[in-house]
């Protein structure tokens, strides 16, 4: 009876995976199908509409006549080419592909599909007439809020902002205030992109917000997309920021800070570093007399990232006295702001950084004057060539090694230059501190014989391994000062008499 | 006597039957989740806008950690597919863990890299000291040469001088896609919590067209063996792994392509040398850290970011890799045993932990019983001939269904098969490997679980020839 009754349950199992495995096969064969099919029709429908759009969108044929045209493409993907085709347009400012989106029906169908019929059609009419309105007010069924966070119904939404996104600010700002509203994160989001993507000074207020509920965690909105959003705007509206440096919440201060100096950066990467008339009197002010004093010391560490480009004596002494604070984070990131070249008046007060307690500090200090010209690696060098603090002087061997610098003390070597006599002390500083194996690779590829002695002398005062290889080889190559010196002192060396200074290197 | 065998077979095979029973009631239910997280994550991710990520300034910095031992073959195309990554900050760290071929020498040659003395400050033990080889000239890349200690000692090594904080392991063997580094950063960054590990997809690469570095088509492989995996592999990857992600319980994240939060794994105490499988033990670890702390955390693992690597093209090394994964993850499991149904882990404790165990790390011994013994038990007289053949059916239909179902998924995910011949080779291959492909794993698996009870627990090294680049197919 049993067995009876578990191969029926058998037979049941298998005709159901067997059916199981036939609508799989069935749907995977489906989706091939479908979607060849309708990316031919989408590529067929670009053909026929993508010129239609373009002439209406330089005035070549009217909108009326246009929006007949293009009537005319009702599938799917025919839709779907238009949309594409015209948001295009739509987002490039042309007002006759608005009207083209708006005579479509486009944003009545995303706006639906974005916020229901009811709500879709206050916001239209908002958007035709420009008006801001209160998002607030239409907020209804919070108890579904649940339901449509979830991704499958979110999705949909998701995709119709972004859609709305395509039109002028003007037109979408009450679809995208509107969606700062939604329960789902991924609709949010979105909004927030697009909102400080089209630098709409109004939506300063409404990001700034978000972030502050991002920082109290009040919702899922991430802060690191919040950031990347604000930081789409530029540095000729850093003036909407200025209310929130005094936000009583400390970590917004802090990331508005971070706002405005990412700003600044990508500011420089584009169309250069930017000048003390970029910033109007009232951020330069508060930058100076506020920021920079915040009782949070992050806010502090990262003024620093702004005031840089003041570049006067007034963001000078304001900088000397970030250099010296109390909080070893505001010292270190002060250092990292003044990495460049248009410092090298702070090489003084960034050397000084170099007998920091901190090791953070310490190695920012060595990073900033190696990098703020030769002023700087001159004043590293010397500190370099006397320092007895170990920790420092890996820090310093560190950066000589990654950054090349080895190459520019050879050439001073080779050159005779003025910095020749430091450029062989530091050698030597390299080889006490068995930092040998730069100067010994040198070594065995320089060819200038003037540079190959002082190595051969400056490696002898403590020789490995590698460096007696080296010096085998310079040895038998052709007679030259270095190869009688790499001889002599290989013959020395076999007499198993090390000597800890034959050539009486400098 | 044969009435007292006939009752100990009914008696084991009702056993089997029952665990077979649960273990695909439970495979059904994640086949379910997986196609719903898969298909949405598929819609998220083609709308996704990637390159805002590239220029956003809250994007973090990345360390790519490279642990080669023995790579000769592959260590250049993967560097060099490394270097090619949209990624707004990237450092590369190679960690040639005392290779004895010329996996170092390759890459000073071609980047022309220096011996340097530089400071190496050990926040992991690892052994060493390494050797560094720089070139100011590639900045992003730093190669360390150290004696050989194991993946996990190679890793830790190279978490030691890191200085981004997220690090990404990535196999020696492997080619990641160009923007497959953005794509596994977005879930960190679009989390409201802290992502301590993101996850990516492993294909296989054997047969694809590779170009500069990068897959430029996809191809099934030639061998049977080979095609076998890749069926496999899309199962191990877009079915249960989305599945668990998608109810917060990711216990698994490949260690040839996975992201970690550098803070949090050197407060975990880094990779542990002494397991076999040191990407599943991390996580566990992980898990039990912050769940002990109380953090808010999250583990994802997303299908769309695809590393592409070389499967074993031969029955030992794919034995040894079977055997060494299955080792693995018994170590992994019987030492995080605490966590098997504690409530206090949630969904990972009480369903994901307990799945693993029972199901994928045990399980394997109990299929290779039950592959015995089925057909024996008839051949005693001890079912009838139809119960067996159904049974047969069963097993064979089933594998098939959660097979088809994985081709299925991979249809949905961005990356898939574009030819539609290889797509009915697949299908016939969710077919084709129920018959000796699954049983032969099965016993490989089985032999790995011997192994850790019988306490040889050694790492048994699968040597790859290396992925060849060429406009033609590799077959």
């Amino acid at each position: 009876m049993f067995i009876e009754d578990l191969e029926s349950l058998l037979l049941w199992a298998c005709a159901l995976v067997f059916a199981l495995i036939v609508v799989f096969l069935m749907f995977l064969g489906r989706r091939r199908v479908q979607r060849h099919r309708y990316f031919m029709a989408k590529d067929a429908a670009r053909a026929r509409y993508i010129p239609v759009i373009k002439d209406a969108a330089r005035n070549g044929v009217t909108v009326g006549s246009a929006l007949e045209m293009l009537a005319t493409g009702t599938a799917e993907p025919e839709r779907v080419a238009i949309a594409e085709e015209l948001g295009k347009h739509a987002a490039a400012g042309n007002v006759q592909a608005v009207e083209l989106l708006y005579g479509l029906n486009y944003v009545d169908q995303w706006a639906r599909a974005a916020f229901g019929k009811t709500v879709a059609e206050i916001l239209i009419r908002r958007s035709a007439g420009g008006e801001a309105g209160d998002s607030q007010e239409l907020r209804t069924m919070h108890w579904l809020d649940p339901v449509r966070k979830t991704r499958v119904i979110a999705i949909p939404r998701a995709a119709a902002i972004e859609n709305l996104a395509k039109l002028p600010l003007q037109r979408c700002r009450p679809f995208l205030a509107e969606a700062l509203q939604d329960p789902a994160a991924m609709v949010r989001k979105i909004a927030v992109s697009h909102l400080a993507a089209k630098r709409d000074a109004g939506a300063v207020t409404l990001l700034c917000e978000e972030l502050h509920q991002a920082v109290i965690s009040l919702h899922d909105v991430s802060l690191r997309d919040i950031r990347g959003a604000l930081a789409k705007y530029e540095v000729t509206d850093l003036d909407y920021f200025l209310p929130w440096l005094t936000h009583p919440q400390q970590r917004v201060r802090l990331f508005v800070v971070d706002t405005i100096a990412e700003i600044c950066r990508k500011h420089m990467k584009k169309s250069g570093m930017p000048a003390r008339n970029d910033f109007s009197p009232a951020l330069y002010r508060a930058m100076l007399q506020q920021v920079s004093c915040d009782s949070f010391a992050d806010v502090r560490a990262r003024s620093a990232h702004i005031i840089r480009f003041f570049n006067d004596g007034e963001s000078l002494v304001t900088i000397r006295s970030l250099l010296r604070d109390e909080n070893e984070f505001v010292r270190m990131h002060t250092l990292r702001a003044i990495r460049h070249r248009s410092f090298e008046e702070l090489a003084d007060d960034v050397l000084e950084r170099l007998s920091d307690t901190k090791w953070r500090v310490r190695e920012a200090a060595v990073q900033t004057l190696a990098a703020i010209g030769s002023v700087g690696l001159d004043k590293l060098l010397k500190f370099f060539v006397d320092c007895t603090d170990q920790y420092a002087c890996e820090a310093i061997a560190d950066e000589i090694q990654r950054g090349g610098y080895v190459r520019d003390l050879l050439a001073a070597i080779a050159n005779q230059h003025d910095d020749a006599g430091l450029a062989l002390a530091a050698c030597d500083k390299l080889t006490m501190l068995h930092k040998t194996s730069v100067l010994t690779a040198a070594l065995a590829t320089v060819t200038n014989t003037r540079v190959q002695v002082a190595l051969i002398d400056c490696l002898s005062l403590s020789p490995t391994d590698e460096f007696i290889q080296v010096l085998d080889a310079i040895a038998n190559s052709s007679q030259t000062t270095a190869s009688q010196r790499a001889l002599a002192l290989l013959r020395a060396y076999s007499g198993e008499a090390i000597p800890s200074n034959p050539a009486g290197s400098a | 006597m044969h009435n007292t065998l006939l009752h100990v077979f009914d008696y084991l095979n009702t056993v089997i039957l029952l665990y077979f029973l649960a273990a695909n009631v439970i495979y059904t239910m994640l086949m379910f989740i997986s196609l719903y997280a898969v298909s949405m994550h598929s819609k998220v991710a083609a709308a996704g806008n990637y390159a805002a990520l590239l220029h956003s300034p809250a994007t973090p910095p990345v360390a790519l950690i490279v642990p080669a031992y023995n790579e000769q073959a592959a260590i250049l195309q993967t560097v060099r597919s490394l270097m090619r990554l949209n990624y707004p900050e990237k450092e590369i760290i190679v960690v040639d863990d005392g290779s004895s071929d010329g996996t170092a020498v390759r890459l000073i040659e071609a980047f022309n890299l220096i011996k340097m003395d530089l400071v190496y400050r050990e926040s992991l033990a690892a052994s060493g000291p390494p050797v560094f080889y720089y070139n100011p000239e590639h900045p992003g890349l730093l190669l360390l040469i150290k004696p050989n200690g194991g993946k996990a000692d190679a890793l830790n090594a190279g978490i030691n001088v890191a200085r981004s904080p997220y690090f990404c392991t990535v196999d020696a063997d492997s080619i990641i896609e160009g923007d497959a580094l953005l794509r596994l950063m977005e879930p960190v960054m679009s989390s409201a919590v802290n992502t301590v590990v993101s996850g990516g997809v492993v294909r296989i690469a054997n047969g694809s067209v590779l170009k500069d570095g990068d897959v430029a088509e996809v191809r099934l492989p030639g061998s049977w063996i080979e095609r076998c995996q890749v069926v496999e592999y899309l199962r191990t990857f877009l079915f249960g792994r989305p599945a668990w992600n998608f109810l917060n319980a990711t216990f698994i994240c490949s260690g040839a392509f996975c992201l970690l939060h550098k803070e949090s794994v050197v407060e975990a105490g880094g990779f542990n040398p002494e397991m076999v499988t040191e990407d599943i033990d991390i996580i566990a670890r992980l898990h039990h850290m912050l769940r002990e702390k109380k953090w808010n955390y999250r583990m994802v693992f997303t299908t769309d970011p695809i590393c592409w690597t070389e499967a074993p093209s031969s029955m030992r090394m794919l034995a040894r890799q079977r055997r060494r994964w299955q080792l693995g993850l018994m170590q992994t499991v019987m030492k995080h045993h605490r966590m098997l149904g504690n409530p206090k882990f949630g969904w990972m404790g009480m369903l994901s932990m307990p799945f693993h165990a029972y199901v994928e790390a045990i399980g394997c011994v109990v299929e290779a019983v039950g592959t015995i013994l089925i057909p024996f038990s008839f051949l005693v007289g001890a079912m009838p001939l139809r119960l067996f053949f159904l049974l047969m059916f069963l097993a064979v239909g089933y594998g098939t269904l959660l097979s088809i179902a994985s081709v299925l998924l991979s249809e949905i995910t961005v990356r898939r098969y574009p030819s539609f011949l290889d797509l009915l080779t697949l299908v016939g291959y969710a077919f084709v490997e129920n018959f000796g492909y699954r049983q032969l794993t099965t016993f490989y698996r089985a032999q790995g679980v011997l192994q850790y009870f019988t306490g040889r627990r050694k790492w048994e090294l699968v040597v790859h020839t290396g992925l060849k680049p060429q406009e033609t197919a590799v077959v």
